[in-house]
């Protein structure tokens, strides 16, 4: 139903536009929208509605990054972000109280989205996110870049067995320099750069599971509001998700795809 | 010489005139045809009136009444989801029928609500079970209901009877079907009343001190009447029943969402009478026979059930809504032989086909209207023309459009290619004042915008895909309904009330004068 009227369009898409299908996770464009609000910066979720060549999920970690966003003529904002990964489950607690808690089951991938700020929950079953042509890789999900997408880069450091290698080059409308971590497989660092801005992740800590005194995505929601994604439609006019789909829409979602 | 002979003649010496003054034609004729024959289209034509010609206006009381609603199923949709199914069997498409467009009654349903040109589904299942346009997000309660109304003497007051709830009170079996939840705006028009559709689950109701009950709980704790009538109840919803403290079976990190701690499935069964059933998954809806079973509850996802699509991928298996309105009509007509045959009322909802759209996914809605037409097949089969009254209808349109020239058996969820213009030469790509296809299904708005750049170049783009999410003119995150007028299908007992252009509360009007009460 129509609920209200529509609402101004985040312009980050008009860089995501030129990635066209070589969209990996974090692009910049969808970290850092051209005129988004600091309180939007990263709150796009970690897929993209175009993800590279499958791959196998990774080992199971824990890990926290620093993230340094910096808009186009703007000052650096940083953020700490943390990852916990398993075969079913990856959990990222993110800046500005988001959360994303992907799972994996028979009917495909889903996702909780915690806005903790709004004391909300978003369901996203399989069904839907397919119905709005996010396509998911589950490695990529856990691993803020697709490994698939290493041959697009060009190596930077000979190959030393268990030692991190540099890699740089273009991907889409992003210059990459990726610092990778292929036995954990997970980015030692990584730097996007596009007319956006940059955005900068480098990890501060890695463990086989997730110290005791990390916090935990999803925890304490217990009297959160839960909403069905496949239900925004009739909700136009609730702010949350307003906030919702515009996430949604800085990742790449509900507005456009190649095919 | 007869009229084909002569319609041949004048179409060879036609073509002759035109192949030798104008261009040379290709020998073997058009590229694109139809399998008709030209004598086709005047026997179809007299076929159809005769059929009307036999037609007799079934002025019984209807013993049955099933009503389907086809949520956000627009003319459009319609259209589309008939040419589909009719290309999935080979045909060109345009000429099949979807089984509720073989029904010899319709009209067409005006959808405005009191207080919206274009509407949301609870005013609109408020008409159509009510008889009385009402606000919007509200469910059978009439239009002077304030918004947010925590008083429960106030919503009683302007409570509005169902017929859901007229039927159970005439001694009637009832019972409702949705892919959406049970709780969704449609089905839960039927059996509850409130000015918050939103208001599902306790947890939902955020207002201090509100008095009103969510809709879960109003499923359980109807009136006395549908407590013993309400036979059946299937769809979606789950963790809207279930306490937080309890996990969904199918999905043990997904909680229940009640605040109240009650177990509303566990509810139903000790609630109703001996026999009550409360089952989740397909394995338990085969094996309840409807002969012998008690009422039963089905909670077959946490929210809504699977799109028809992806119900195949549902770990804990669903059934189709074919398969649940077969189940229910039995169940039904079951119930209803061993308490005096007074007959039953069922409300069906393909629920899904709305929210495909909202995507702006296409496909997907075709999808779950073809199945809704699946399910009306099964009805039609299971009852009799003579006693059950069926209606099929929509409450509301979305902005989906069929569009271009496109050939006659153009797939549908493709780019439009035209009629050529010389016989002989093969079809070829419409394409846009910049020379770039288009697909024949858009949207007037939702996600499927791409500006402010040229439009994608859909040529190497696989638009028949089922994650394909059709162009859209107005970027919206979320595509929108459409207001302009729905189909309504009837057949049996009194469908010859369904004419010319109808208010859509009429709807139960038509139907509370089948059922004579």
């Amino acid at each position: 139903m129509v609920r209200g009227a529509e609402r101004a369009l985040n312009p980050a898409r008009l860089g995501r536009r030129a990635l066209a299908r070589r969209v990996v996770a974090g692009a910049v464009a969808a970290l850092i929208g051209c005129a988004a609000p600091a309180s939007a910066w990263a709150d796009g979720p970690t897929a993209t509605p175009m993800a590279s060549m499958p791959a196998a999920p990774g080992p199971d970690l824990a890990a926290r990054f620093r993230v340094s966003l910096t808009p186009r003529g703007g000052a650096v904002r940083v953020q700490h972000w943390q990852v916990v990964r398993s075969q079913a489950q990856i959990s990222w607690i993110k800046g500005d109280g988001l959360e994303e808690i992907w799972r994996q089951d028979g009917s495909g991938i889903r996702l909780l989205r915690v806005l903790r700020l709004d004391r909300h929950l978003i369901d996203y079953p399989a069904g839907e996110l397919r119905a709005l042509h996010v396509t998911l890789d589950w490695h990529e999900l856990g691993s803020l870049f697709a490994e698939g997408d290493l041959p697009l880069l060009k190596r930077q450091s000979p190959a030393r067995p268990g030692q991190p290698q540099r890699w740089a080059g273009r991907i889409g409308a992003d210059q990459v320099d990726l610092l990778w971590d292929a036995a954990a497989r997970l980015p030692l660092r990584l730097s996007r750069r596009s007319r956006a801005g940059q955005v900068l992740f480098e990890r501060t800590a890695l463990h086989p599971v997730a110290p005791a005194d990390w916090p935990v995505a999803g925890a304490g929601t217990a009297d959160f509001q839960r909403l069905d994604a496949a239900d925004f439609g009739d909700m136009a006019d609730n702010p949350v998700v307003q906030k919702a789909q515009a996430a949604d829409q800085r990742a790449g979602w509900r507005h456009t795809h190649g095919d | 010489m007869t009229a084909d002979h002569v319609t041949k003649t004048l179409l060879a010496l036609a073509a002759l005139v035109y192949a030798t003054t104008a261009q040379a034609a290709d020998p073997a004729g058009p590229a694109i045809k139809g399998p008709e024959s030209v004598a086709d289209w005047n026997n179809a034509g007299q076929a159809f009136i005769a059929a009307g010609k036999a037609l007799q206006d079934n002025t019984r009381r209807a013993k049955n009444v099933i009503i389907f609603i086809g949520d956000g199923m627009g003319i459009a949709t319609q259209t589309a989801a008939r040419i589909l199914e009719g290309q999935r069997k080979g045909q060109p498409g345009e000429e099949n029928r979807l089984s509720f467009e073989t029904l010899p009654y319709s009209a067409l349903s005006k959808t405005y609500s009191w207080d919206q040109q274009t509407s949301d589904s609870a005013p609109t299942a408020t008409a159509i079970f009510t008889g009385h346009k009402a606000r919007e997000g509200m469910l059978s309660v009439d239009h002077t209901t304030a918004r947010g109304e925590c008083d429960a003497a106030q919503v009683a007051a302007r409570a509005l009877p169902t017929i859901l709830e007229l039927a159970a009170a005439n001694g009637l079996a009832t019972g409702v079907v949705s892919t959406a939840r049970l709780t969704h705006a449609t089905p839960a028009a039927t059996y509850a009343h409130t000015p918050g559709r939103d208001w599902e689950a306790d947890s939902n109701i955020t207002t201090p001190g509100c008095g009103i009950k969510d809709i879960a709980r109003q499923l359980i704790e109807v009136n006395t009447a549908v407590r013993s009538s309400l036979r059946v109840a299937m769809g979606g919803g789950r963790t809207y029943f279930l306490p937080k403290t309890e996990a969904d079976p199918e999905y043990p990190t997904t909680p229940g969402r009640r605040n109240d701690g009650r177990n509303l499935a566990a509810e139903w069964v000790s609630s109703r009478s001996a026999g009550a059933a409360y089952i989740w998954n397909k394995p338990q809806f085969d094996a309840i026979d409807p002969a012998s079973s008690g009422p039963v509850l089905g909670l077959f996802e946490p929210s809504h059930m699977q799109y028809e699509a992806d119900r195949a991928a549902d770990p804990a298996g669903e059934p189709s809504l074919a398969e649940m309105t077969d189940k229910a009509v039995r169940l039904l007509q079951a119930s209803s032989a061993k308490s005096g045959d007074k007959g039953f009322f069922l409300h069906v909802e393909g629920g899904r086909i709305d929210h495909a759209h909202h995507a702006g996914n296409a496909r997907r809605a075709l999808e779950d209207t073809i199945a809704l037409s699946d399910a009306v097949r099964r009805a039609m089969a299971l009852t009799s023309e003579s006693d059950t009254l069926i209606i099929v209808t929509a409450d509301h349109s979305h902005t989906l459009s069929m569009a271009g020239y496109p050939h006659r058996g153009n797939p549908i969820l493709g780019l439009v290619q035209g009629v050529p213009d010389v016989d002989g030469k093969p079809a070829r790509l419409s394409t846009d004042s910049n020379g770039t296809p288009f697909t024949t299904l858009g949207y007037a708005n939702g996600p499927g915008y791409r500006g402010p750049q040229a439009r994608a170049r859909l040529s190497s783009v696989e638009t028949i895909a089922l994650n394909f999410l059709q162009e859209a003119t107005v970027p919206l995150a979320s595509e929108t309904h459409g207001g302009e007028d729905v189909a309504i299908w009837a057949r049996g007992p009194q469908a010859y009330l369904v004419r010319g252009s109808m208010e859509q509360n009429w709807i139960f009007h038509v139907m509370r004068q089948a059922f004579g009460f």
